[in-house]
């Protein structure tokens, strides 16, 4: 037990560094570029918080954020690293979109709920091949995962811009949802939606089937110590399969809450970054389900505080790229080097 | 028509060769697609800065070399994930050329400048042709290649020598970084113009050729060259069935992914 609550500690502590790091980034390219640094800190800290209509979003972003975190725990616990987060989230979008603006004799409820579906099925499908594939070809779930999602983005980048697109619009982009089509909003004109509960529930289920069930402890065992279950009698590669199937559809899924309930549409483009800011705060929660309420909400903060303070100040960066970037390298830092030391 | 599929294979191979090096050492480099990105960007930079290309690539390709050989040192200094540190690079790759674009160019978009040198594509596949000779040579003629080869394969062989294997991963991941920035570079230099994303996906593709070419230096050139031989195809075949061209940009993604499947099923273990 000492040796767990050690290794947990110095995982808080590489959560803590990359987050601090990367707030320390925001900051200093603020100072270094802004001409008023003190109005553009104060809208990056507090921007998120400042009024309904920004917490609102904020709160929005946390659920998206869970659902896709929450898939790549879920791969991660289960022995296997899926990359193809950011396609499935956008084919799921697509599949529920398709449903949404089909099938006029359906109530809204059952046409959100088979949108929901779909989208979860086709985020399935995607993840569970590349699972299917480690086990029965040896192909590195890293790369299938990968590459199926790139092959598949310039197919729904099509159909967006080509078949699916409201012809009357500039955007590219399809026409909006009829209203009982979409996810109740909970404080509008803000875009947080039911998807917030919903996600909240999600990482409980999680939780529960992962941490409380038989086949859940075995699920984790396969994933943390392949050997170990071996000798157990419930060899690791059964598995993968399983593990990448959940992960790809809980990205379907959130596809699935972010046309219904933050956009209402669904535009070219909108899983940009989803799926990596997932990884990401999956790893600032160390892949445990409930940790992903604190990381979501502090990712959330420094992605929303940061983007508010640019456009405060005006500037155009990238800066959720630097903020992906910056949490990637550093969280799984595991010590600091000691300094001095031959190296 | 041989000539022209040369020219076109040269960044594949180059890059594929990266990945060669690096999956010898044990930590296939995650991270290609972001030091060719880099590298496209750079070379860009430098070369209209400077007026000269050889310039142009010799910075970009420090400061690729740079990159790799720090990220492979930071991840021993602090016990992170090689992979995960690895991927960092692609999202910083993205944010850092966008964002030295705006500032220096006031523009997201495509870079054009007269002041651009150009080159003869020959040249490359020369360059290409002697890189492939040399790594044959070090990887499978030297000391250091052996020892190479042994850090990702038979670690134990090295500890008891007394030699650290993780050490021949800074080493291999700078000399990837940098065959990947020389990839990215001679991409701009083709098209004649920094086009942002121009080189999107290749990263991962390259890290299929390790595969497709069974682990070996000739196996990866020639997977790189039929590679793009049957992408051409794919894209002349657009002539006799009509796909949208935005979808035609999925292909070489499902290429290497079908390929990478079928090398992986056929492999004997």
């Amino acid at each position: 037990m000492k040796g767990v609550g050690k290794a947990q500690r110095s995982g808080m502590w590489g959560a803590l560094f990359s987050l601090g790091s990367g707030m320390l980034l925001i900051c200093l390219l603020i100072l270094f570029t802004s001409d008023n640094p003190a109005d553009t800190l104060r809208s990056f800290f507090l921007g998120p918080w400042s009024s309904p209509w920004f917490i609102g979003n904020t709160l929005d972003m946390v659920a998206l954020l869970l659902v896709s975190a929450l898939g790549v725990a879920v791969a991660f616990r289960g022995g296997t690293f899926n990359l193809g987060g950011e396609g499935q989230i956008y084919i799921g979008g697509l599949g529920a979109t398709v449903v949404l603006l089909s099938f006029p004799s359906l109530s809204g409820t059952v046409a959100l709920l088979l949108a929901a579906l779909v989208s979860l099925v086709l985020g399935a499908f995607m993840g569970g091949l590349s699972g299917l594939l480690k086990r029965f070809a040896r192909a590195d779930e890293l790369i299938t995962s990968f590459l199926f999602s790139a092959a598949l983005t310039p197919v729904a980048d099509y159909l967006i811009a080509g078949p699916l697109r409201d012809k009357s619009g500039s955007l590219l982009a399809s026409p909006r949802f009829a209203t009982t089509r979409i996810l109740p909003h909970l404080l509008p004109p803000s875009s947080l939606s039911v998807s917030l509960l919903w996600a909240i529930a999600l990482v409980f289920l999680v939780f529960i089937l992962m941490n409380r069930t038989e086949s859940g402890y075995r699920f984790r065992v396969a994933g943390a110590s392949p050997e170990f279950a071996r000798f157990g009698g419930f060899p690791a590669p059964a598995y993968w399969g399983y593990a990448m199937t959940a992960s790809g559809a809980l990205h379907g899924l959130a596809g699935f809450f972010a046309v219904a309930g933050t956009y209402g549409l669904c535009h070219q483009g909108f899983s940009g970054g989803l799926g990596w800011s997932g990884i990401a705060v999956a790893l600032i929660g160390r892949n445990e389900p409930l940790a992903l309420f604190p990381a979501a909400l502090m990712f959330a903060w420094l992605k929303a505080g940061s983007d508010g303070a640019l456009l405060a100040s005006g500037l155009q960066f990238e800066t959720s790229a630097f903020v992906q970037a910056i949490i990637l390298l550093l969280v799984t830092v595991r010590f600091v080097p000691r300094l001095g030391r031959s190296l | 028509m041989m000539h022209t599929l040369l020219i076109a294979s040269v960044p594949l191979l180059l890059a594929g060769l990266g990945a060669l090096v690096s999956d010898l050492s044990g930590y296939l480099a995650v991270f290609l697609e972001g030091a060719m990105a880099l590298g496209a960007f750079l070379v860009w930079v430098f070369s209209v800065w400077s007026g000269s290309l050889l310039t142009g690539f010799l910075a970009s390709l420090g400061i690729a070399g740079l990159v790799g050989w720090l990220l492979s040192r930071f991840i021993r200094w602090t016990g992170a994930n090689p992979f995960v540190t690895a991927l960092a690079v692609n999202l910083a790759a993205l944010g850092i050329t966008e964002t030295v674009s705006v500032i220096l160019y006031n523009t997201k978009g495509v870079l054009r400048d007269p002041r651009f040198p150009g080159v003869n594509g020959n040249l490359f596949v020369w360059l290409a042709f002697l890189l492939v000779l040399l790594a044959y040579g070090v990887i499978y003629h030297t000391p250091l290649g052996l020892r190479l080869r042994a850090s990702g394969r038979s670690a134990e062989v090295l500890l008891q020598r007394g030699i650290d294997p993780v050490r021949y991963r800074d080493g291999a991941w700078a000399v990837a970084a940098m065959l990947a920035a020389l990839a990215g570079g001679i991409v701009t230099v083709k098209v004649g113009a920094y086009a942002p994303g121009g080189t999107t996906g290749q990263g991962w593709i390259a890290l299929v050729m390790v595969y497709l070419g069974f682990r070996r230096v000739w196996g990866v050139a020639l997977a790189a060259i039929v590679f793009t031989f049957i992408e051409r195809l794919g894209i002349e075949a657009q002539a006799f069935i009509s796909i949208p061209s935005t979808i035609l940009l999925g292909l070489p993604s499902l290429l290497a992914l079908l390929l990478y499947i079928l090398s992986q099923l056929l492999r004997k273990e």
